[in-house]
């Protein structure tokens, strides 16, 4: 995709982000000055950026929410509710601009409706009558001024008509100025050579900068040459021949026209009043014949060498190429009157307003017109500020940049003067004296005769891509360009923005570091026990232990790299809490803490649904309505507290609220109405432990499917998506007082410590964290109750189960010498369970790569990973297998 | 040698190249009625140029490469 | 060759001009604010200055009258902002400006008036 458009969404998704918080912190200060005003500035720049491509829908409804926001700061239109819903309506509807924008790379018709109806809803917000854009800056001040002077006239007419013949037929047509450097010979520039190259010259010349100085005075390598050609080349030829030298060439594309130049002797005494009332007359009958005819007339009686003469030669040539072209030829025979060249970029202008042909921008004249207008208006300010001195300096380096050096010096040592004289008064008469005296022959230096190609220097290829309405076109080594320049900018950018596929491949690869670096100890092994070289198996260990540090210290900072902070999901509560309690009418003051916390990208993920679950259910069935809290002596307020922290290698995340918290009897009730428990345990269990029921399966006190957290999914949900990924969950509430959840995870989960057991000749992982212990169990220990094996282990019945019939292995397991078996204890839903196998083996420790595909499908494996030796091994999930 | 420095005429020879403009120049210097033969040039570096241009001597003979004279032609002929 | 400080807070906006300036052959460097593009500025002035009216720590006017008051070669600066008011253009022209440019910028319009700003290339 295009790297501006990649840019535009990736900044465009942090602002639609900051500008939701920013929304929201404006709930709490509601007068903060300083927050209208970062706000206002981020919905400008979004809305900045927005224009840059063709995204109307957004950039509308951006308009809108910056001119609100613009009043707000302005005292204009206060700050309320209703202001800050239509806002952040405003931002979804951003959102899901962007999101189809990336996806499809434009935004659907469908969006006109909704993005009309948000900006007009934004806008009755403001005060009637308000100037919604401001007055257009007055940009038409030289709107005709055409392109810079070329010496087109001096060149014989019948080349010139010769080549308008060719302008005509399709040819293109360049002017070429070419002026090296002066130091180019040192730099191995031949521009003799460089200028050889161009082809479809018709027309070139060679001068110097400045008159030659006394050859005894003449620098041989000082070069002082400027070339001048005409080239019939495509410009984009041109454009490419000269890349390297943009700011030496000029590269003028001529519109034939400007070559249409009548040059001669102005015959002084005669005006050809009677010839010109003719010829308009037969042009206006469409009578073209007899037009030729008079022409051809007229040119018998005028000697060849008059400027009338040449004019009608002109005039001849378009009714012959050009007979349609009423408005050049009626140019042509009005110029007879006055006896000067057309004013050709106003009959170019005229034909465009005709509904003609497009023309070309007539850019040059009409910039350098606007730049001199600045200038003067920016000499005639009437203030005495303390920065004046420089604001003149930069006046007149503006000044001099617009006044052509070829041939300048003396204006330039004008101007020098006029600054001085400036700065000494402290006036900006001098500078504004000089501006009067040589601005308009500045003007005047661009005649409207050529038209300027104004990417002149600027390759063609590029400007396409660049233009903001072909955001897709962006190839080759262009776009390789652009993309490398976002990722290097120097000094700006303090975080680097990684694609997440890097980072995976950079995982991916110390993973298979880490399995690489773990064949050293078998090749160790191998030399000494297969090849007797003991020295050899020593240096390796050696070696061995050295590359371990570093793969384990790369692995880290590879960790490092993927740990991300909470705040990337903390920062959704905000907004979560504030309509949630307001659809229920609840009154909630959110705290965050430990937002800086980092933890795996992955964890972090993994956290967000099973949050957004816990923090629903706190403000569902946790807080109390405002009216009841008051009645318990509690602030009508509840508060909500989100709270993470890290403890060794876990993160802990703290979900605390101060509502009713949860009544153990009522719990107890449930369970057993919903037969989770039995009338026995019903009667023994703790309030604690009654407390977790609520994380057992088909548990939920939820009485009515409410909108926000029922739905029928209960805490077991949260439990089983902790799980999954390593983590834990754990409750604590107090009837009255509130509830507290904490969910304890992995910092990170790319390394997995896993033992490796062996059954049925195969050898498979068990996660480390999941295993309580390792027992040897005798033959004789093992009792049969019903068709199930169990063993009594300090004092409790441990069920066990075969690995071989977990994974559906027709096989029994097998005992050692002593007729003992190997059980593995791991915990299961609060209870321990031994799971026999054959033998197990080292502990080892592996990246764990999920199985993916089919296999992704298959129960009871967490993922697969590779041994040193090159062996693949399954790590299993025992939760998922009993 | 690209360049041939005879009595009154230099000829310059094949591809004449940036360190022959010092030579070129030194000689028109030192010989202000010379002339120069272009007969059998191929190309000029832009500094032989730059001298010739400066110091505008006679040329004997245009050089028969269709480009290069008619880059030359237009410096060196004109006025 | 000739330098050019781009200083915008957005980034979308940086890119944008830095690939158009650089595709005609300048050099571009980019500030994030007012006080990077000082500090910029005061390492190694520029020959033109691209900037930003809106932006955090010191905006645009704010740069441009620290850059006056500095005894730093004054170069052309071009204000680009969104706003196509004539209070802001008179702001601007009195922070220092030289020009005013109303975004979205074409390619074509701004390395026109660049062109003319930075003059003929220093010899």
């Amino acid at each position: 995709m295009n790297p501006l458009l990649d840019q535009f969404i990736s900044e465009a998704r942090d602002f639609q982000q900051s500008i939701g918080e920013k929304l929201m912190q404006l709930e709490s200060e509601p007068g903060s000055r300083a927050l209208i005003g970062e706000l206002f500035r981020m919905v400008h720049t979004l809305k900045g950026n927005s224009g840059l491509f063709e995204f109307p829908e957004m950039t509308g409804v951006l308009h809108a929410g910056e001119d609100v926001l613009d009043a707000v700061r302005d005292g204009r239109v206060p700050y309320g509710r209703a202001l800050a819903d239509l806002l952040l309506e405003a931002m979804d509807f951003v959102l899901l601009l962007l999101d189809e924008i990336e996806g499809v790379g434009s935004i659907g018709v469908e969006h006109v409706a909704s993005s009309a109806r948000l900006a007009r809803n934004l806008r009755s917000l403001l005060p009637a009558g308000a100037d919604e854009a401001g007055n257009p800056v007055d940009s038409g001040a030289a709107a005709s001024v055409g392109a810079p002077e070329l010496p087109l006239a001096s060149m014989p007419e019948e080349r010139r008509m010769e080549w308008y013949r060719a302008a005509l037929s399709g040819d293109a047509l360049s002017w070429v100025e070419y002026a090296p450097d002066a130091e180019c010979f040192f730099k191995g520039e031949d521009p003799l050579y460089q200028v050889g190259q161009v082809p479809g010259v018709v027309w070139r010349d060679v001068s110097a900068r400045k008159p030659w100085p006394e050859l005894a005075e003449l620098d041989a390598y000082h070069c002082q040459l400027v070339f001048r050609l005409l080239s019939t080349a495509e410009p984009a030829a041109l454009h490419e021949l000269f890349r390297y030298m943009p700011h030496e060439t000029r590269i003028i594309a001529i519109s034939p026209l400007a070559l249409l130049v009548p040059v001669g002797d102005p015959d002084g005494g005669a005006v050809y009043e009677d010839f010109v009332a003719d010829a308009i007359a037969l042009l206006d009958n469409g009578d073209l014949a007899g037009l030729e005819r008079t022409t051809r007339c007229m040119l018998e009686f005028s000697a060849p060498k008059l400027w009338l003469a040449s004019a009608l030669r002109w005039l001849l040539l378009i009714l012959e190429l050009e007979p349609g072209n009423s408005l050049v030829l009626r140019a042509l025979i009005e110029s007879l009157r006055t006896l000067t060249t057309p004013c050709w970029g106003d009959v170019a202008a005229g034909r465009r307003a005709a509904g003609g042909d497009g023309g070309q921008s007539t850019a040059d004249g009409a910039a350098l017109a606007e730049i001199l207008a600045a200038q003067r208006e920016i000499l005639a300010l009437q203030d005495d500020v303390a920065w004046r001195g420089g604001r003149l300096k930069a006046v007149a380096a503006t000044l001099a940049a617009c006044c052509p050096r070829m041939g300048g010096d003396r204006r330039h040592d004008a101007l020098e003067h006029a600054l001085e004289q400036s700065l000494a008064e402290n006036k900006a008469a001098p500078l504004l004296g000089w501006l009067d005296e040589y601005g308009p022959a500045l003007l005047a230096g661009f005649t409207p005769a050529a038209t300027v190609d104004a990417r002149s220097s600027m390759p063609e290829p590029v400007g396409a891509a660049l233009a903001p309405d072909m955001p897709t076109r962006v190839e080759g080594p262009e776009g390789l360009r652009l993309g490398r320049r976002s990722d290097d900018v120097p000094g700006t950018a303090k975080t680097l923005k990684v694609d997440q596929t890097k980072i995976d491949r950079l995982m991916n690869l110390i993973g298979e570091m880490v399995v690489a670096k773990n064949s050293l100890p078998y090749l160790a092994a191998r030399a000494e026990s297969q090849y007797g070289v003991r020295d050899l198996a020593r240096e390796i260990k050696t070696q061995y232990a050295v590359v371990n540090r570093i793969a384990e210290e790369m692995q880290d900072a590879i960790m490092q790299v993927r740990m991300m902070p909470v705040s990337f999901i903390f920062q959704r509560f905000p907004r979560l809490v504030r309509d949630t309690s307001r659809k229920l009418g609840k009154e909630v003051n959110l705290v965050l803490e430990g937002e800086a916390t980092e933890v795996d990208k992955n964890i972090v993920e993994a956290l967000a649904d099973p949050m957004i679950h816990i923090v629903r259910n706190s403000l569902d069935h946790g807080i109390e309505l405002p009216a009841l809290r008051l009645a318990a002596g509690k602030p009508a307020e509840g508060k909500l507290t989100i709270r993470a922290s890290q403890a060794a290698d876990r993160v802990l995340i703290e979900i605390i609220d101060d509502g009713k918290g949860i009544d153990p009897q009522h719990i107890k009730k449930k369970a057993y109405e919903k037969g989770v428990i039995d009338e026995a345990t019903l009667e023994r269990i703790t309030d604690q432990e009654a407390v977790n029921l609520i994380f057992a399966a088909g548990f939920s006190t939820v009485e009515t499917v409410s909108d926000l957290s029922g739905r029928g999914v209960g805490m077991d949900v949260v439990r089983n998506a902790m799980e999954k990924v390593g983590g834990t969950v754990s409750i604590e509430s107090e009837k009255g007082k509130g509830t507290l959840l904490r969910l304890s995870l992995p910092l990170s989960m790319a390394v997995s410590n896993v033992m490796i057991v062996e059954s049925d000749q195969q050898i498979f992982g068990v996660p480390m964290d999941m295993v309580v212990e390792t027992v040897r169990v005798p033959r004789a220990a093992i009792r049969h109750i019903k068709q199930h094996q169990t063993t009594v282990l300090r004092g409790s019945i441990v069920p066990l189960l075969s690995l071989n019939a977990l994974l559906a292995i027709n096989q029994e397991q097998r005992p050692n010498e002593d007729d003992e078996f190997a059980a593995l204890v791991i915990r299961h839903q609060g209870e321990n369970i031994g799971i026999v196998v054959d033998d197990f083996r080292e502990t080892v420790d592996i990246i764990l790569k999920p199985l993916v595909g089919i296999l992704g499908g298959l129960a009871g494996y967490s993922g697969s990973a590779l041994l040193g030796d090159g062996t693949v091994l399954m790590v299993l999930n025992p939760r998922e297998l009993t | 040698m690209a360049i041939e420095f005879q009595e009154k005429t230099v000829l310059l020879k094949g591809c004449v190249g940036v360190e022959e403009a010092e030579l070129l120049l030194e000689w028109l210097q030192k010989t202000p009625c010379g002339q120069v033969d272009l007969t059998a040039c191929t190309h000029l570096h832009a500094a032989n140029l730059q001298v010739l241009m400066a110091a505008r001597p006679t040329v004997l003979a245009w050089p028969k490469e269709a480009a290069l004279l008619a880059w030359l032609t237009s410096s060196l002929q004109s006025t | 060759m000739q330098r050019i400080l781009v200083i915008d807070d957005a980034a979308t906006v940086r890119l944008y001009h830095r690939s158009i300036l650089e595709a005609a052959g300048y050099a571009v460097d980019e500030a994030i604010n007012g006080v990077e593009g000082l500090e910029k500025a005061l390492r190694a002035p520029f020959d033109l200055y691209l900037v930003d009216v809106n932006m955090p720590k010191l905006d645009g006017y704010g740069f441009l009258q620290e850059l006056r008051k500095t005894e730093l070669p004054q170069a052309p600066a071009i204000m680009v902002s969104t706003e196509a008011a004539r209070s802001d253009l008179e702001r601007a022209y009195v922070a220092g400006a030289n020009f005013y440019l109303i975004k979205p910028v074409k390619p074509d319009a701004l390395l026109t008036d660049v062109r003319l700003l930075l003059g003929a290339p220093r010899p």
